[in-house]
């Protein structure tokens, strides 16, 4: 099959790229690309995460920095209160987040569409609401701090460029396979009809929330992972609307419906914004970085990944296929894409 | 035939605030059988079509497909149990591929696992009996419409369907290919032993492929039997042309 075929050949890409990735911080590049390439890969994971909903499934959420947060507070608050040491209560970062993410389809399932964005965008500000103001479990605004591992900085870089990369990695391979799995299959049948979809018989309801406590749990580890590297936790950027943002403008620049996308989108979001940031300063960055992914979504609704899909679909149009001349009635036009 | 009932829709009421969408309808479809429901514009068809494949809850009455009760069942279920259904407003999985819009109802048909690579197998039996195999790795969105419809059709099949019902898939095709439709119509039925319940305004068609013609009108079903006799009930006749030309 054609795209199975050209799917493959993307990974055996990715591959290549990841092994090339892992070799850097042995080379001489200096600490501070290092640095920078953690949060590359920590959006990379994050857009990709969120994909599996919002992308695959078609249910925007802007509440995704929710499940960043409960990762984060689950390492921080079990040291915090029983100071265990964060790499060991990682896993559990993802549960709480899957939990929530249970949780929060239970009640948000009832409603699809901007319906959907705006109840997981509330969420997230009563995660925020809650961190703020239960101080004995989360200290509060004051937030938590969490020990360094190792005082030498550039093994520290060093060790979170690595984790970046495997989290960035499993994300991906978890993408990579409901891509081409019966989930994800349903997934997008849900994401073009869900009415239609659930009279093929596709269990609507079960596979939505599936999709939702993987995509919460990918971003539970990554958000431990964030948090960690910062050493510290506190309400507004553990619950932060930029950070929800974020990812859905990488996975949308670079393409929502494959893999491939959030990754691309992801690198070229940070590149961009970093770029703008030195070369203009910060006050017109933003305003600048805002104008060009306006420019995208206008120009590619699709994303960057739209492009070779357009250019692989030229050939079909161009020559129909045999068995396309049946006559053509006044309801045969071609729909436009 | 000996009739056989497998659908047998029983006194169904469906109430939108003060609209009696259906007003009682009784109705049994036969194992086996092609059962035509014409009826004017509103009369409740498509409504019917919704309460039996488990999208509306009717306000009362009972759906009962080969013994079991549909209207306690929820749509997934109901597809599962061998009723599938094409829509007015055709409705593929406009960006998926046409393969995958047929795989979707294979995936899901059975409770033992079916990889995807055997369901594509399937799919692709499936579109090459309806004339789409050429086709298969085509977004859904670029076909014409009689493809699309043909798209419908594979997708009742892939979902296993004993029963299929049909909402007017012959509307908006041009002579030529409503023939055809009605052909490729026939001969899925026997191949796939079907029972086809059909709505359709196509009277030169309906009453041609149907075995059986339910006339459904405000809600109730007020003419049954061979298109003959439905074409000449007085009943039938009014509610089409009004009372002063019947």
């Amino acid at each position: 099959m054609h795209a199975q075929q050209s799917s493959w050949r993307g990974f055996a890409i990715f591959a290549v790229i990841v092994a090339v990735c892992a070799i850097l911080p042995y080379t001489h590049v200096p600490d501070f690309y290092i640095q920078q390439a953690f949060s590359i890969l920590f959006f990379a994971g994050l857009a990709q995460s969120w994909n599996i909903l919002g992308g695959y499934t078609g249910y925007l959420s802007l509440g995704h920095s929710s499940f960043v947060g409960i990762g984060g507070y689950t390492i921080g608050c079990l040291f915090y209160a029983f100071h265990w040491s964060p790499f060991l209560t990682f896993p559990l970062a993802a549960v709480s987040a899957a939990v929530l993410a249970l949780f929060i389809g239970v009640i948000c399932f009832r409603i699809r569409g901007s319906y959907f964005l705006i109840a997981t965008m509330l969420v997230l500000f009563i995660m925020q609401t809650l961190a703020n103001n239960l101080p004995s479990i989360t200290n509060g605004a004051d937030g938590i701090d969490l020990p360094l591992f190792t005082s030498d900085f550039s093994e520290e870089n060093r060790i979170w460029f690595y984790v970046g990369l495997g989290l960035m990695v499993l994300t991906t391979l978890v993408a990579f396979c409901i891509e081409r799995s019966r989930l994800g299959l349903n997934l997008m049948a849900i994401r073009e009809d869900e009415d239609v979809a659930r009279t093929m018989g596709v269990k609507v309801v079960h596979c939505k929330a599936i999709a939702f406590m993987v995509s919460a749990a990918l971003a539970g580890l990554l958000g431990a992972a964030y948090t960690y590297r910062a050493h510290v936790i506190e309400p507004t950027t553990a619950f932060s609307v930029e950070m929800s943002a974020a990812p859905i403008m990488m996975a949308i620049l670079g393409g929502s419906r494959t893999w491939i996308g959030p990754l691309i989108g992801a690198v070229i979001y940070v590149a961009a914004s970093n770029f703008l940031t030195l070369s203009v300063g910060n006050v017109f960055s933003d305003m600048l970085f805002a104008v060009f992914l306006i420019c995208v979504v206008l120009l590619l609704p699709e994303g960057i990944t739209g492009i070779f899909a357009r250019l692989r679909a030229k050939p079909t149009k161009a020559e129909p296929p045999s068995g396309a001349t049946t006559a053509m009635g006044p309801g045969s036009a071609l729909h436009p894409v | 035939m000996q009739p056989d009932p497998l659908l047998i829709i029983d006194d169904v009421h469906l109430q939108f605030g003060g609209v009696r969408a259906l007003d009682g309808v009784r109705l049994t479809v036969n194992s086996g059988e092609f059962l035509g429901v014409i009826g004017p514009n509103g009369a409740g068809k498509t409504t019917m079509f919704n309460v039996i494949t488990g999208v509306l809850s009717p306000t009362s009455g009972s759906v009962r497909f080969d013994g079991r009760e549909l209207t306690k069942c929820t749509p997934d279920q109901i597809c599962r149990l061998g009723v599938a259904r094409t829509y007015q407003r055709v409705r593929p999985f406009a960006r998926l591929t046409v393969l995958q819009n047929v795989m979707v109802p294979i995936i899901n048909r059975d409770r033992r696992a079916i990889s995807i690579v055997e369901a594509s197998e399937i799919a692709y039996e499936l579109l090459n009996r309806v004339g789409l195999l050429s086709y298969a790795d085509v977004e859904a969105n670029r076909l014409n419409l009689f493809h699309r419809k043909k798209i419908e059709l594979a997708r009742a099949l892939g979902a296993g369907a004993r029963i299929v019902l049909l909402d007017e898939v012959m509307a908006g095709l041009n002579a030529v290919e409503a023939d055809a439709a009605a052909n490729l119509l026939r001969a899925l039925k026997n191949d796939f032993s079907l029972t086809v319940v059909c709505i359709e305004h196509l009277m030169r068609i309906i009453m041609t492929v149907s075995d059986r013609v339910v006339v459904l009108d405000r809600g109730a079903v007020i003419a049954n039997g061979t298109p003959a006799e439905v074409a000449d009930n007085p009943q039938v006749q009014r509610a089409y042309l009004g009372n002063e030309y019947a």
